[in-house]
């Protein structure tokens, strides 16, 4: 046992940064950080509830329930996916577990350490969304529908909840793992993949957007929309397979006067529930231990590829010998890849769907106003957003990260060629953007122009910013140990400022639009001062990116 | 990108449809009662001419405000003309049609703005169809069976 505790706290330090506790301060202060911001979550999603109930009418107060268990069955889907994902990465492409093979502690000891790491780091995460959401529609249904006692009895049920997703995560790795072995031999097959993924997203999303309307009034379709939500979640509830009954082992059984109460069945779903995890624990103990030893130590073992043929050492300019470099890291890993030209991708796609639906609402001024605000908000978000990135990009090196201090050229280039690959394909996708926005508005050949620059520009200086971010804040030793890091504060901060930047953008876009109608009767001056942002945002985030790489590299 | 990002740009994105979708539309006049404002003749002259050895002719013309068509048949048929009103929102879409009585041929409303004119020899019969609506949008059309 006492090997166990050891081996779970050395792993869960790595994934779970504790040094807080050993400091009051900081342990009281972390602590009523955590608490300030669980409320602010839990808030949140009460008005969100309330919202949609009161004002939307989206469902009666007596189908909060069934919203409630719809919301949670979602959530254990994804945590389900979530977990199998991570659950590979750590148990079998783990850097550590290159030492833990090493100790002299059972195999079966290790397995357990592994599981229980991952399981109290879900634990953790559910009480990021999910305890936030079962509070909030607890609050909304307090006192007609449910009782105090609803607020005392969620924790235990939610204890045995988180183990669920784990449990079946760490079962469904071992198809996982030799798919992830598949790509990584073979990365071919994974462009084949990714290729196929496309193409049914985009067959998909045609589709959809045939069964667009051609007129779109969201009042008059309010009420065809409560009766299709209503019947969506009477057939959910109906075809869920039992996973809805979660929520009611924390609601309790219906009462003819429409309150829930814990009755004796509550507490049989509860043995049903601990007893499927006890068999899914066995389950998992007799396959995936037996794997899991044998596929971990093949992760490893043959990493390293013999070299039968010899290469000439080429030798490349000293400018593109680092341009080289870094596409030859980006191009390592299939994953970083596509999940970086997904999002160039995406955007377009977005915009195009958002504009058929826009186009089909009968707009008055305010709202080709806002439609076009709208439309700056979502090509940026999801582009700024994607600079978490970069943001983490001089960090992810680890320890490797400190030769760049000895490279005998003027380190603003090799720092900068890291950001080449994004700064590259950013080009075509916010072209694409602001043509697919023109092609719904038709706007003047410079106001396209002046859109794309100031897009572009507003782009380019958010990633030179989250580059300096993670220049002056490395975090080379998180990487270093386990070769991953779960809450990188750059990634998290460069996030941060990507929401509230575009939604401000926006926003005075949308004042900018107004204006410009009312006073010009064209866009002209409105795109003119967006673009003059957009530059003023590149040049002083290129400026400080250069000075700061001086102040930190060359000391004088 | 983390799993909460995509799912916060996925609020946002449904966020903007709905706030221009509540927020942006035109107001709309409750109750409005839209006008007739054009009535079109939707049967093509292809489909009524007979050509049983006869060489039929049909054309069209214009003059000013008025929609003339010429059909020529050979008599003792019954020809059905339908009739399309614009736009497709109007309240009121009824329509009558008003002709000159005559024993050489009978009409027959049909009720769906369409009508049916038999000829019982050769005839010429101007019909006049006109909306319900007070807005007095109408269309002239005759037809003359040789």
């Amino acid at each position: 046992m006492k090997q166990l505790k050891a081996l779970v706290l050395m792993q869960l330090k790595d994934k779970i940064d504790l040094s807080f506790v050993k400091d009051k301060r900081q342990l009281l202060i972390k602590t009523i950080l955590s608490v300030v911001k669980f409320a602010a979550v839990t808030a949140v999603c009460y008005l969100l509830i309330y919202f949609c109930q009161l004002y939307l009418g989206l469902f009666y107060v007596n189908e909060a329930p069934m919203v409630m268990a719809f919301l949670v069955t979602l959530l254990f889907a994804l945590s389900v996916l979530s977990c199998t994902v991570g659950l590979v990465q750590t148990m079998y492409f783990s850097d550590d577990n290159k030492v833990l093979v090493t100790f002299p502690c059972s195999q079966n000891l290790v397995f357990l350490s592994k599981l229980l790491v991952f399981y109290f780091y879900e634990l953790k995460k559910s009480f990021d969304l999910l305890i936030p959401i079962i509070l909030a529609f607890g609050l909304f249904l307090f006192p007609y529908y449910v009782g105090i006692g609803y607020f005392f009895k969620l924790w235990i049920p939610i204890i045995f909840y988180a183990a669920a997703p784990v449990l079946i995560g760490a079962l469904l790795s071992i198809p996982a793992f030799y798919l992830f072995r598949l790509f990584k031999r073979y990365p071919f097959s994974g462009v084949v993949c990714f290729v196929l993924v496309l193409s049914a997203a985009t067959f998909g999303i045609v589709k959809a957007i045939g069964f667009i309307p051609e007129n779109i009034n969201m009042i008059e379709m309010l009420g065809p929309l409560q009766r299709a939500i209503r019947t969506f979640l009477i057939n959910f509830e109906n075809h869920s397979l039992y996973l809805t009954e979660f929520a009611y082992i924390i609601l309790g059984e219906p009462k003819a006067n429409g309150t829930y109460s814990t009755a004796g069945i509550t507490f049989a779903k509860f043995g049903i529930l601990v007893f499927i995890e006890v068999c899914l624990f066995a389950l998992v103990f007799l396959i995936t231990r037996f794997f899991f030893y044998k596929m971990m130590q093949k992760s490893f073992e043959h990493s390293k590829k013999q070299i039968d043929k010899q290469k000439l050492n080429k030798k490349h300019g000293k400018y593109s010998t680092f341009v080289i470099k870094e596409l030859r890291i980006q191009l390592r890993s299939i994953s970083e890849m596509i999940s970086t030209i997904s999002v160039y991708i995406a955007v377009p796609v977005m915009i195009f769907f958002l504009n058929k639906i826009f186009s089909a609402i009968n707009t008055n001024v305010t709202g080709d106003n806002m439609s076009r605000a709208f439309n700056v908000l979502i090509m940026l978000l999801p582009l700024l957003a994607s600079n978490g990135v970069v943001a983490k990009s001089f960090s992810i090196e680890g320890r490797a990260g400190y030769i760049k201090k000895t490279k005998p050229i003027n380190l603003i280039f090799p720092l900068s060629s890291k950001l080449l690959i994004n700064l590259v394909l950013s080009i075509p996708s916010v072209l694409a953007s602001v043509l697919v926005f023109n092609s719904f508005n038709n706007l003047p050949a410079h106001c396209v122009v002046m859109m794309f620059f100031a897009l572009l520009f507003i782009h380019y200086g958010h990633m030179f910013w989250s580059a300096t971010l993670d220049i002056m804040n490395p975090q080379n030793e998180q990487y270093a140990t386990t070769g991953e890091t779960i809450n990188n504060k750059n990634e998290n901060v460069s996030t941060l400022v990507a929401f509230i930047g575009s939604m401000a953008l926006a926003f005075f876009s949308y004042i900018l639009f107004d204006e410009s109608i009312t006073a010009y009767q064209n866009l002209n001056m409105a795109f003119i001062k967006i673009l003059l942002i957009g530059i003023a945002v590149f040049v002083l985030s290129l400026l400080m990116f250069i000075w700061k790489v001086k102040a930190f590299y060359y000391e004088k | 990108m983390k799993k909460s990002v995509i799912l916060l740009i996925l609020v946002v994105y449904i966020a903007s449809l709905c706030i221009v979708g509540f927020f942006g539309i035109k107001l709309r006049i409750y109750d409005e009662v839209v006008k007739v404002e054009k009535i079109e003749c939707v049967t093509q002259s292809e489909s009524i001419i007979k050509t049983e050895g006869n060489p039929d002719l049909a054309f069209l013309f214009n003059d000013g405000i008025e929609y003339y068509a010429g059909y020529f048949y050979s008599e003792g048929l019954s020809v059905t003309l339908a009739f399309s009103v614009y736009p497709d929102n109007a309240t009121n879409k009824n329509i009558e049609f008003i002709a000159d009585a005559s024993t050489q041929y009978s009409l027959r409303d049909n009720g769906d703005n369409s009508i049916t004119i038999t000829f019982n020899q050769k005839a010429s019969i101007v019909l006049i169809v006109r909306a319900e609506d007070s807005n007095n949008a109408q269309t002239k059309i005759r037809i003359d069976a040789v």
